[in-house]
């Protein structure tokens, strides 16, 4: 009769413990909640604890204006790989990102310092000019931006961006393999995330406003 | 044993009229669209619902279109963390299933369109399926998908 007794009293003690700790956790948690804005990670958006700050690069822009670090500040930037031959990702990848800049943006209460850029990984067919026609169909506002194989591994190896041209210099029609993900740079020139296809416009915008109110908190002026 | 050329017209239009409603009977499209792409584009992608509603798997082995120069069936697929995009000899749909083509994944590749396409305009494009269904669908040109 005493060893029971026993064992039962092991498991009230036990599941009171447990009690405590899972109060004492969703306590912190809420506690947690309510002080500091945080982001959960998804599928969607991967966010860096510590963002990474990007050192110098120099880039084309499709006004042939020199495209370097300097244009990543003062504004949040998101990035995207691409070319202009592209049929699948990079025409539904840029009509997702007007879609994307109109809901940053729009009201009173929208984000004024948020700049979207294309950059061809196709410097020898995608010239400024044809950049400017392209990204410019799609929303103006986009920047279209190319450079050499060295000048563009320049930024894609700080941001583990992957790009490669098939080498066929008889063919006309080429393949270019390109990452399918958006970048995002933080105001002060550092990289914050990453986010993957299917861009989910509402959910982004979401996020995306947290990571402002995150990154206030972090770098304030 | 001469036939005159209104029933000879006559026989060739039933014949493929009838071939058309097997066709339809055992495929449906629908949310057939084209990415619409700047004036300068080279190369378009067309996306659908093939819905297979017959007992038999369908397989879609080409399509052609007097609106485009060349049409193939491609497939984007992720590798190593790059997109691929991959010419596929066929595009099969299981009994009774329905196969959404759409941004990223299978699609089909239009190249060198006849004339500028935007948002608003209408393409055919006949799918060509094995045992020789051939179905003629309207793809509409959007700027994203309907």
């Amino acid at each position: 009769m005493r060893l029971p007794s026993f064992k039962f009293s092991l498991i009230v003690a036990s599941v009171l413990v447990m009690t405590c700790l899972v109060g004492g956790s969703l306590f912190l948690f809420s506690l947690g909640d309510d002080s500091l804005p945080r982001l959960i990670p998804d599928q969607t958006m991967t966010v860096f604890v510590d963002p990474k700050p990007l050192r110098e690069f120099v880039l084309t822009d499709h006004n042939s204006n020199s495209f370097d670090l300097a244009r990543l500040k003062e504004n949040w930037s998101f990035l995207f790989f691409g070319f202009t031959h592209c049929p699948d990702i990079c025409p539904s990848t840029l009509a997702s990102l007007t879609k994307l800049r109109e809901q940053l943006t729009k009201g009173i209460n929208g984000s004024k310092n948020v700049q979207f850029v294309f950059i061809s990984v196709d410097p020898k067919r995608d010239t400024a000019a044809i950049l400017k026609q392209y990204t410019g169909y799609f929303d103006p506002s986009i920047v279209g931006v190319t450079g050499s194989e060295l000048e563009l591994l320049n930024l894609t190896e700080q941001l583990g961006a992957l790009f490669e041209v098939e080498s066929t210099p008889d063919k006309e029609s080429y393949q270019v393999y390109h990452t399918s993900a958006l970048f995002l740079i933080n105001p002060q020139g550092q990289y914050v995330a990453s986010l993957m296809p299917p861009f989910d416009i509402s959910t982004i915008s979401r996020r995306f406003n947290v990571l402002k109110k995150i990154n206030a908190i972090n770098s304030p002026h | 044993m001469k036939l005159s050329l209104p029933i000879m017209l006559g026989l060739i239009l039933s014949f493929s009229s009838a071939q058309m409603s097997a066709a339809e009977s055992k495929m449906n499209v629908s949310h057939a669209w084209v990415q619409e792409a700047p004036p300068s584009a080279e190369v378009l992608a067309g996306y659908m619902y093939l819905e297979n509603k017959s007992p038999q798997a369908q397989t879609l082995l080409g399509a052609r279109s007097a609106d485009f120069k060349s049409v193939m069936l491609h497939q984007t697929v992720s590798k190593g963390g790059m997109a691929h995009m991959n010419h596929t000899p066929r595009i099969e749909v299981k009994p009774g299933s329905t196969l959404q083509l759409t941004p990223g994944g299978y699609h089909l590749m239009l190249m060198n369109p006849k004339k500028a396409l935007r948002q608003g305009d209408q393409v055919e494009v006949l799918l060509e399926f094995q045992g020789g269904l051939v179905l003629p669908v309207k793809f509409k040109v959007s700027k994203e998908r309907p």
